[in-house]
């Protein structure tokens, strides 16, 4: 027991040390507390204003504490972010693996102590974070002295959801992360951009709730000042409440027993089964993982080489090529910025159409603006429209290497393909959820765009095959420089045109059915066409570059 | 091992033949030096002989297949070791060799042993690890070496190989050229520093305005142009018409 509360000390020590020979590290470590507290502060200052607002309109009953159903999921989508990052390199990591199993302490032991130091982290985190939030909101909304009781609970419960989450996704993440270098200006940029987000998200909050964009305007500038006091709370913040209970229905069970005191023993019952559950899980899920990752470490092929493992692990030539272009992608920061921005601009978008105040969403309009966006915007596909570009002179390698090039095209169209299905799949999803259109719709969606997407895949790789860019000095000039970036959005743009506007026809003058089955001929002929040409173009492609 | 007959190479922005009617032999055992001036068509022929470029006249034959339309064959029998030593500066140096191990179809076990030979051989074992663009121009050198020997090519083809190089791994690199050469296979590159030509190779070849001037063995062109003449002479007076034997050094 001592040897185990010496380690946990140890642990703890190596979290919370600083390591002043890294500015990456030092720097982090400033960001890191700032953002926190410019988070914090905005969102205590706007949860203590809903609470007011709740009060003074009288609403305390019907909304009062189910408000706390956005606060805890926005603190448990925050701790997992953090999370993941602590369980990659805190839990699973770690180059003391052959040292720490010398010592005199049970494997488990290792693990909980390592656990109990990222718990330990996590929770004062959370604390320093969330209290001042939940306090702020209690004294907005007037709470009575037992949500302040349970603030505590509130905190373990929403710890120990996203650390089990965390558990199982940084599993897979941390074979990712192994392709990366550079990790911690990559934790920089992620903090960064998790405080831009974080303040999108609060600017979002507040268009909402002070009513910004005519969607919930409380009329505080009065009828003198043109504000017409279209106040109706319920109708507004509801459906956003409503929205994270469905999500996460287990986050109301505070709520459901601050406002019904009967039930209080019982919700709180629950919370205690599902915090019980969530660690024997996390620890669980943590074992075997952490266990699996030291046996792999030990007995994989070594030969030290400046402290890391060299492999000499053989591969299919496909594989070979399919590990090289992730490899070049995520080590090339302006390639994967361009990349990844293709991807995630169409959540955003998505998103971002909800909030025009003329937008209506529930019909069909949501549904086509949705299918345009996508079909368009999928032109922005980088991965496929720069794949030899990005090569620039280190092309001839793709010449030189006996394999067929056929081999090394239809490696990148499959990885092209892959990877920005990503953008689609994320925005049915996106889709699903601001009602655009119903899951089995998302279905029908999500089977079109692969075939779509697929075709201009290849048709991007055609056309950068034709035209690349390869004598640059910067990857950034190249990419710049490059035409068929521009030629794939056009051709998405054209494609777009073609596919919704007899979509819309059909849709209106017969059926959702002949809509889709319409879709779904115009893509796979798309499909069929584009690889086509392709593959029956690349040698001629291949015998103009001269380099 | 490496036959090229009547070789010719445009470019396709230009009316200029940058090789012109090339035709070579190169047999098993040999070390070939490929010498010329800057622009001669050098790296040119180099880049045909590997497949990075595509010609309409002529052949190429590289252990008996056609670089045109039995490359990838051609391919496997060969190494290249580039100008410009542009490698994956984003891979590891042994992501990089296992990518070119898998390319050619190198086993595992021979993957590791050939790695580490060269890797002793060439003092990279602790930099393996590292990303290239780490590298120093001489290592990156060291890697695309590595990478053209991973699976014992029957020919290897090397354009300017000893740019770079420390003296060790200079001198180191010289043995290995003439070490695999003994074991049969043959070993043709490019270079200017003609005292390393004259001292490493059996054969060798000049190449003028694309036009191949002379290849032969080095006591041939020796006893045809002059015993006592160094290779420096010999290729002044083939290639510069304005040189007069003992004119540069006189003036």
């Amino acid at each position: 027991m001592k040897n185990f509360w010496t380690f946990y000390k140890l642990q703890l020590r190596l979290l919370f040390k600083i390591d002043r020979s890294n500015t990456q590290s030092i720097l982090l470590w400033i960001v890191l507390p700032i953002t926190a507290l410019i988070l914090v502060g905005f969102f205590s200052f706007s949860v203590f204003g809903v609470g007011l607002v709740i009060r003074a309109e009288g609403y305390y009953e019907e909304v009062g504490y189910r408000f706390l159903s956005p606060i805890i999921s926005f603190a448990m989508i925050a701790i997992l972010v953090y999370s993941v990052g602590f369980m990659i390199s805190r839990l699973y990591a770690g180059n003391d693996t052959q040292f720490v199993l010398s010592l005199p302490l049970s494997t488990t032991a290792i693990f909980l102590c390592r656990l109990f130091a990222i718990i330990t982290l996590i929770f004062s985190l959370a604390v320093l974070g969330l209290t001042p939030i939940l306090m702020a909101y209690g004294v907005g909304l007037g709470a009575s002295a037992l949500y302040y009781a349970l603030i505590p609970l509130i905190l373990v419960f929403a710890i120990f959801f996203p650390l089990a989450i965390a558990a199982i996704i940084s599993l897979p993440l941390r074979f990712l992360i192994n392709y990366i270098k550079g990790k911690n200006v990559l934790a920089l940029v992620s903090v960064l951009l998790l405080t831009i987000g974080g303040i999108a998200a609060y600017i979002a909050f507040f268009v909402i709730i002070w009513g910004g964009g005519g969607v919930f305007d409380l009329g505080l500038g009065g009828e003198e000042n043109g504000y017409a006091p279209n106040i109706n709370l319920m109708d507004s913040i509801m459906p956003l409440i409503e929205q994270f209970e469905r999500v996460l229905p287990f986050t109301t069970l505070f709520s459901n027993g601050l406002m019904d005191r009967g039930t209080l023993f019982l919700n709180i019952t629950l919370v205690l089964a599902i915090v019980v559950a969530l660690f024997v899980l996390l620890y669980t899920v943590g074992f075997l993982g952490y266990k699996s990752i030291i046996r792999g470490s030990l007995e994989s092929d070594k030969k030290d080489s400046g402290g890391r493992a060299l492999k000499y692990k053989q591969s299919s030539h496909f594989k070979a090529l399919f590990v090289k272009e992730i490899r070049d992608m995520f080590r090339q920061p302006i390639f994967a910025f361009y990349c990844f921005y293709g991807i995630l601009v169409m959540p955003a978008l998505i998103v971002l159409i909800t909030f025009m105040p003329t937008f209506d969403n529930t019909g069909s309009g949501g549904m086509f603006a949705f299918l345009a966006m996508v079909l368009f915007v999928s032109g922005a596909n980088y991965v496929a429209s720069a794949t030899f570009t990005k090569d620039g002179k280190q092309f001839y390698l793709n010449c030189l290497v006996p394999v067929p090039f056929s081999l090394i095209i239809k490696t990148r169209l499959v990885y092209a393909a892959i990877f920005s299905s990503f953008g689609f799949v994320f925005g049915c999803i996106t889709a699903v959820v601001v009602g655009f259109i119903p899951w089995y719709g998302a279905v029908f969606a999500l089977a079109f765009f692969l075939l779509y997407n697929t075709g201009l895949s290849a048709i991007s790789i055609a056309l950068d095959l034709r035209y690349p860019r390869l004598n640059w000095n910067s990857l950034y000039e190249g990419l710049k420089n490059n035409p068929s970036t521009l030629w794939s959005m056009l051709i998405a743009g054209a494609f777009t045109i073609i596919a919704i506007v007899p979509a819309a026809i059909l849709y209106f003058a017969l059926s959702t059915l002949a809509m889709w089955l319409y879709l779904f001929a115009l893509a796979i002929t798309f499909l069929f066409v584009a690889t086509y040409i392709l593959f029956a173009s690349h040698k001629n492609s291949l015998q103009r570059i001269e380099f | 091992m490496l036959s090229i007959k009547n070789l010719s190479k445009a470019y396709a922005k230009s009316n200029v033949y940058a090789v012109s009617n090339l035709s070579l032999e190169l047999r098993p055992g040999e070390v070939v030096g490929f010498l010329g001036s800057n622009g001669a068509g050098k790296s040119t022929t180099l880049k045909c002989l590997t497949g990075i470029l595509p010609f309409s006249i002529g052949r190429i034959n590289i252990n008996g297949y056609d670089i045109q339309t039995q490359s990838l064959q051609a391919k496997t029998s060969l190494g290249y070791v580039p100008d410009n030593h542009f490698v994956y500066e984003k891979l590891t140096g042994i992501e990089y060799l296992n990518f070119m191990a898998d390319m050619y179809n190198v086993p595992r076990d021979l993957r590791r042993q050939r790695i580490e030979f060269f890797a002793h051989k060439f003092s990279m074992m602790d930099k393996l690890a590292s990303n290239i663009k780490s590298y120093s121009h001489g290592m990156r050198q060291k890697i695309c070496v590595m990478g053209s020997l991973l699976h014992n090519p029957k020919l290897w083809v090397l354009d300017e190989p000893l740019t770079g190089l420390d003296p060790q791994s200079s001198y180191r690199l010289k043995q290995y050229m003439k070490e695999h050469a003994e074991a049969g296979n043959t070993v043709f590159f490019s270079s200017h520093v003609l005292a390393v030509v004259e001292q490493l190779c059996d054969s060798i070849a000049i190449i003028d305005n694309g036009h191949l001037i002379v290849y032969d063995r080095l006591e041939n062109i020796k006893s045809k142009l002059g015993q006592d003449a160094n290779l420096e002479q010999i290729f002044l007076k083939l290639v510069d018409k304005t040189y007069e034997e003992g004119g540069y050094y006189q003036a």
